[in-house]
């Protein structure tokens, strides 16, 4: 069934990448222009995370790590930042309702698509605290090269 | 604490503010200034402490934190600002001229890394300045005085400080939207003057007080002492001995020699700035250079140029005394960003004419450097471009084989005194592998590392990350189509900064000052076979079974 999900949200990308989309750059603290540095990068990352929706891999792995690179150096806490996936619900959801020829996003089991994003949205949590632990490594990091000579003396 | 974590009540209110949907709240047919100024862990840099400001005989001195709702201004502080104000635009035409010829074009909005960055419209340098020169339009120009209301003045207000504090502090004088600007506004001039004037009150971030309070104690923004300074630089002497075989001899404070090598500290205390330094050491052997380190002026770098006028033109005189002390014909300045900036703009008005020493001569090429005829400064890698050209310097550019490099032009260097070429000429003869980023993102148009200006706190690091992105966005595209690894820069903060800005966004790619490599390739006389580069990585085809 995430199969059929997963080729339906292929067939149905644009829309919903789209969509998703705009409703990503509400999520920043200001006016992030679709096509600013940043911008691209997220559609990237989204297009990415679509294209391998269907089952856990490495593409889809780095598509998470990408879009999680992303968030977490952004004025907002986790929670909002995860907000993105239950966006991508709600859009595929409206999709299946708005017009006939989405025929095949209809038939779908509802209940799949939420396990899926939820499995998707821990996933994405755990790639955003990585992202957030690498922040405080790269912070100590920072500060030993900085005193790199003293340190070096000291370790002597 | 981490920023995420938040207390109970921020949680709440948060989610009763943001739910259901994503949508924030509804700022339409509000003016700009409506839009909330908020401090959180990440955004702001630590002021600084009670102890530097009285040291350096700074205002109104305390503890304090962005975050407070009373940030204890000093009584009259009002008064202060607008004093300030009045007296700089009497004292900086330039000042006056930047804040009464913007058309608002926006030429420049979508051109800060900041901007582009977090997307923030306060980002827009359009925007940026408009926080000052809305309070400037309250008070001075008479006919936007009478037509209040019209002309988008404001009143000063602690609050209008607060925004001043927030965004005066996502701009690292860069001058990227100078470059785009049609009426020649440089921004960054705007953002100095709005950081001398919070001064003036006590706002302010350590992580530039701090290096200011060393640099005036002990000549370099670390605050190293003298005998320190020496041994550091004696201990890669040994370094270089140890790797090549060469006994390198810099001199210290050594009066008479032809030449004062001026370089900022961090090359002499930082890892990866320490290998630049064997660099220079390397080339000024391999040439024979009758060169002299001083002590005292013992940092090319200047935090003066993100405080005042005065505290600039302080720092950058030190060099000059210890170049007359030491009696020296002409200054040799290292790879450094702001340095450049003073001295190729600022200098000479503030501590000029430099009398005393001679227009600088290449004593290996007979080079006459007459674009350093007012500063009596030239920069190394101009000084390396002429060397080369003239084919003074046996190199090796396979020895850099392991390294596929991008150059990251400095802004100040960039921007502030228009070197382009000479770095690029450089890095060509020492490697066999460079790669230019996308035009819109070097030269003149270069992307700042987003940690320039005294930014580079390591509690300012998510904001540092936005504002470093499009650089990172930039070497990303070389990274995948050319597989480079490795980021030439010419600039202190940057080989401070970009590691970190690297290892977040593009791991895999490291960063290198130019001289690293150019110690690399040189061949020095009577030196041992070579296998490895200056951070003892092994160099490519160079192994000890491989000939």
């Amino acid at each position: 069934m995430t199969i059929e999900w997963g080729r339906a949200v292929q067939e149905n990308k644009k829309e919903i990448l789209d969509a998703w989309m705009r409703r990503s750059l509400l999520l920043f603290s200001g006016k992030m222009a679709p096509g600013s540095p940043v911008a691209d990068a997220l559609h990237q990352a989204l297009g990415m995370a679509l294209d391998n929706f269907e089952k856990n891999s490495e593409l889809l792995s780095e598509a998470l790590v990408q879009l999680s690179r992303i968030l977490a150096v952004q004025d907002m806490p986790p929670s909002r930042a995860m907000s993105l996936f239950f966006e991508l619900k709600k859009i595929i959801l409206e999709l299946s309702l708005k017009s006939s020829q989405k025929q095949s996003l209809k038939q779908l089991d509802p209940d799949v698509l939420q396990n899926r994003l939820e499995e998707l949205t821990l996933q994405a949590f755990d790639s955003f605290m990585i992202q957030r632990e690498q922040i405080c490594q790269l912070k100590l990091d920072e500060s030993k090269r900085m005193l790199f000579m003293q340190l070096r003396r000291a370790e002597a | 604490m981490s920023k995420y974590v938040p207390k109970l009540s921020e949680l709440k209110q948060e989610f009763e503010k943001k739910k259901p949907a994503l949508l924030k709240e509804d700022y339409s047919g509000k003016e700009w200034w409506d839009l909330p100024v908020e401090f959180r862990d990440g955004n702001w840099c630590f002021p600084g402490k009670p102890e530097v400001l009285e040291d350096l005989g700074f205002s109104n001195p305390r503890k304090w934190a962005a975050t407070d709702a009373d940030w204890q201004l000093p009584g009259g502080w009002e008064k202060t600002i607008k004093d300030g104000l009045k007296s700089r635009l009497k004292r900086f035409r330039s000042f006056k001229l930047f804040l009464d010829t913007c058309v608002r074009c926006g030429a420049c909005a979508d051109k800060c890394h900041f901007f582009l960055g977090t997307g923030d419209p306060k980002n827009m340098p359009v925007l940026r300045a408009e926080l000052i020169r809305s309070v400037y339009r309250n008070d001075f120009p008479l006919a936007e005085k009478i037509l209040k209301g019209f002309s988008g003045s404001r009143k000063l207000t602690a609050e209008v400080i607060k925004e001043w504090h927030l965004y005066f502090n996502q701009c690292t004088e860069c001058r990227r939207c100078s470059v785009f600007c049609p009426m020649g506004i440089d921004t960054a001039e705007i953002t100095m003057m709005a950081r001398e004037l919070l001064n003036l009150i006590g706002v302010n971030n350590n992580w530039i007080l701090a290096p200011v309070s060393n640099c005036n104690r002990t000549g370099n923004h670390l605050g190293i002492e003298p005998h320190t300074f020496v041994q550091n630089i004696e201990s890669l002497v040994e370094d270089i001995e140890d790797l090549t075989g060469i006994k390198v001899n810099p001199t210290f404070n050594r009066k008479g020699a032809e030449v004062l090598f001026v370089t900022p500290s961090g090359d002499v205390f930082g890892d990866p700035g320490v290998y630049t330094m064997m660099g220079y050491l390397l080339l000024f052997h391999h040439i024979g250079l009758d060169y002299t380190i001083s002590t005292y002026a013992s940092e090319g770098g200047n935090f003066g140029m993100f405080t005042s006028n005065e505290m600039m033109k302080k720092l950058n005189a030190k060099m000059y005394h210890e170049a007359e002390r030491l009696g020296v014909k002409w200054i040799l300045g290292g790879e450094c960003g702001h340095m450049w900036r003073v001295v190729h703009q600022y200098m000479n008005t503030m501590n000029g004419p430099a009398d005393f020493l001679e227009e600088p001569v290449s004593p290996i090429t007979g080079t006459r450097f007459s674009n350093a005829a007012a500063t009596k400064m030239v920069h190394i890698a101009e000084f390396t471009a002429d060397l080369i050209y003239h084919k003074k310097l046996k190199l090796d550019p396979k020895r850099n084989d392991h390294l596929v490099t991008t150059f990251h032009d400095s802004c100040n260097v960039a921007r502030g005194m228009g070197m382009f070429e000479e770095p690029r000429y450089v890095l060509n003869n020492v490697c066999n592998s460079f790669h230019e980023m996308a035009e819109n993102t070097i030269r003149e148009q270069t992307f700042c590392c987003g940690s320039g200006s005294g930014l580079n706190a390591e509690e300012f690091m998510d904001l540092r990350m936005r504002g470093g992105f499009p650089r990172a966005s930039a070497v990303r595209q070389v990274q995948e189509k050319h597989k480079v690894n490795t980021l030439v820069t010419i600039c202190a903060i940057d080989r401070a900064s970009l590691p970190t800005l690297m290892k977040y966004w593009n791991p895999g790619v490291s960063v290198y000052g130019l001289h690293e490599l150019v110690g690399n390739a040189l061949v020095m006389d009577g030196e041992n076979k070579r296998t490895e580069d200056l951070r003892e990585s092994p160099m490519s085809g160079f192994g000890e079974d491989e000939e």
